[in-house]
């Protein structure tokens, strides 16, 4: 008799106990009305589900996700506009305005320009004097704060250069392949993306 | 279009690299922008995307991995904290399905949710401890002699997912046989507080107060019900046939 106890109760053990998700979903609002009711019935006879669920309330408060101190939209994110070539900005950022400090003679074509939000970039490509078959990009940032701003090169899944802008706005990269890249600025509070940047 | 919009409209790198960078913030207790690490749970759900998926496993695997160890149960399960955290990260993706995923608003609800799928493999590992546990018990004889046990065909510890899937069928009709053989609400109390719950039989005397006359009434009621179930032909019939 004792053993034939035993093997009951090995196999009926929880057996009309909710799973653990499920009773965690019942905790979290989540399940729907219809299922809602079953668990509600399950937990006024069991204690062991209902030690479970006052086991995951502690857990959830002991590690609690605070996300404060978080004003949600904190960083204004800019994907950036191309121009027409030459074309004026509203701040003026033309080609004679915007012309990288580092420019470098013989450049191959003029500055691509971009506006995203209140900030204009400039963006001049040209073989790399130093490595053949590479390339430079000179660029130039107006209108935001152009402090501990990092301009980043992207790649496929992978970051290929980063720099940080100078004080008046200024970065360069060199010796870049050809092909599609991304470039991301990001301040402390701003982030602008050029995509599908073809060098 | 505002700048919500453009947030979904960043490359998955982008993403990734400036939810690592929030993250960092939000570790050290500064203002953040949890937007980029959610549009990322957006594009692993919604969109299936297995990159923001990995990404986002690198953001929050040590985080979860903090959780386990912090949690109650952990330290009487005898398995290693990444176990469960990658247990969490599977449960977490089986659990939210693109349809449901418009259920989590913001990123703090989805990091509940996850800490929600932590507990639950722990707890699902906790019961199957204490399962295993009473199978166990039954292979145990106090004289080392073997009892004639019309259940041991549902009393393995190891089998395949098919098997198990058929032996779960088996132990809920076993249930439902059982629940048909009460004659009462008391041996309806006793049979689950017994077979069920594992409980003692003080503990069910106390789970259904002036269900029961004393604490014995609880184990006479549950024998009084075996030895029926024992002379039941059907039911003996039913357990040959498993």
């Amino acid at each position: 008799m004792a053993q034939m106890e035993d093997s009951l109760k090995a196999a009926l053990y929880r057996i009309t106990c909710p799973d653990s998700a499920t009773l965690g979903n019942y905790h979290l609002g989540l399940l729907g009305e219809t299922a809602v009711q079953p668990i509600a019935n399950h937990l006024a006879v069991c204690p062991l589900c209902t030690r479970e669920i006052e086991q995951l309330e502690v857990f959830l408060l002991e590690t609690a996700v605070s996300l404060q101190p978080s004003t949600g939209e904190r960083i204004r994110v800019w994907i950036a506009k191309r121009l027409p070539s030459g074309g004026q900005t509203r701040q003026g950022l033309g080609p004679a305005v915007g012309t990288p400090a580092f420019a470098l003679r013989g450049s191959s074509s003029g500055p691509l320009m971009y506006e995203a939000g209140d900030a204009q970039l400039s963006l001049e490509v040209q073989d790399d004097p130093e490595q053949p078959g590479r390339k430079v990009i000179l660029g130039l940032v107006l209108g935001i704060a152009t402090e501990a701003v990092e301009a980043k090169l992207l790649q496929g899944d992978g970051v290929v250069t980063a720099v940080t802008l100078d004080e008046i706005g200024n970065f360069t990269f060199t010796g870049l392949e050809t092909g599609t890249y991304e470039l991301t600025l990001s301040g402390a509070d701003v982030e602008i993306h050029v995509q599908d940047l073809l060098i | 279009m505002s700048t919500h919009d453009e947030v979904g409209l960043l490359s998955l790198q982008s993403l990734c690299d400036r939810c690592h960078r929030e993250s960092e913030r939000f570790f050290a207790q500064k203002e953040h922008d949890p937007r980029f690490c959610y549009e990322l749970f957006r594009r692993a759900f919604v969109h299936s995307n297995e990159l923001a998926w990995h990404c986002l496993y690198e953001r929050y695997h040590k985080l979860v991995l903090s959780w386990v160890m912090r949690h109650a149960l952990y330290p009487g399960l005898g398995e290693e904290a990444d176990y469960f955290m990658n247990r969490a990260f599977e449960k977490v993706w089986q659990g939210i399905p693109a349809e449901n995923f418009a259920k989590f608003p913001d990123l703090k609800s989805l990091l509940r949710y996850l800490q929600m799928c932590t507990h639950a493999v722990m707890v699902d590992f906790a019961r199957w401890k204490e399962q295993a546990h009473l199978w166990d018990r039954t292979a145990e004889t106090e004289d080392g002699v073997a009892e004639y046990d019309p259940f041991a065909a549902l009393a393995s510890n190891s089998l395949p997912p098919e098997r198990e899937l058929a032996r779960r069928e088996m132990q809920e009709l076993l249930w439902q046989k059982l629940q048909a053989l009460s004659q009462s609400a008391k041996e309806d109390a006793a049979i689950f507080g017994y077979f069920v719950l594992n409980l003692k039989p003080r503990e069910i005397h106390d789970l259904y107060p002036g269900q029961f006359e004393d604490v014995r009434d609880v184990s006479r009621t549950k024998d009084n019900f075996l030895a029926r179930v024992r002379r039941n032909d059907e039911f003996r019939q039913f357990v040959d046939d498993a």
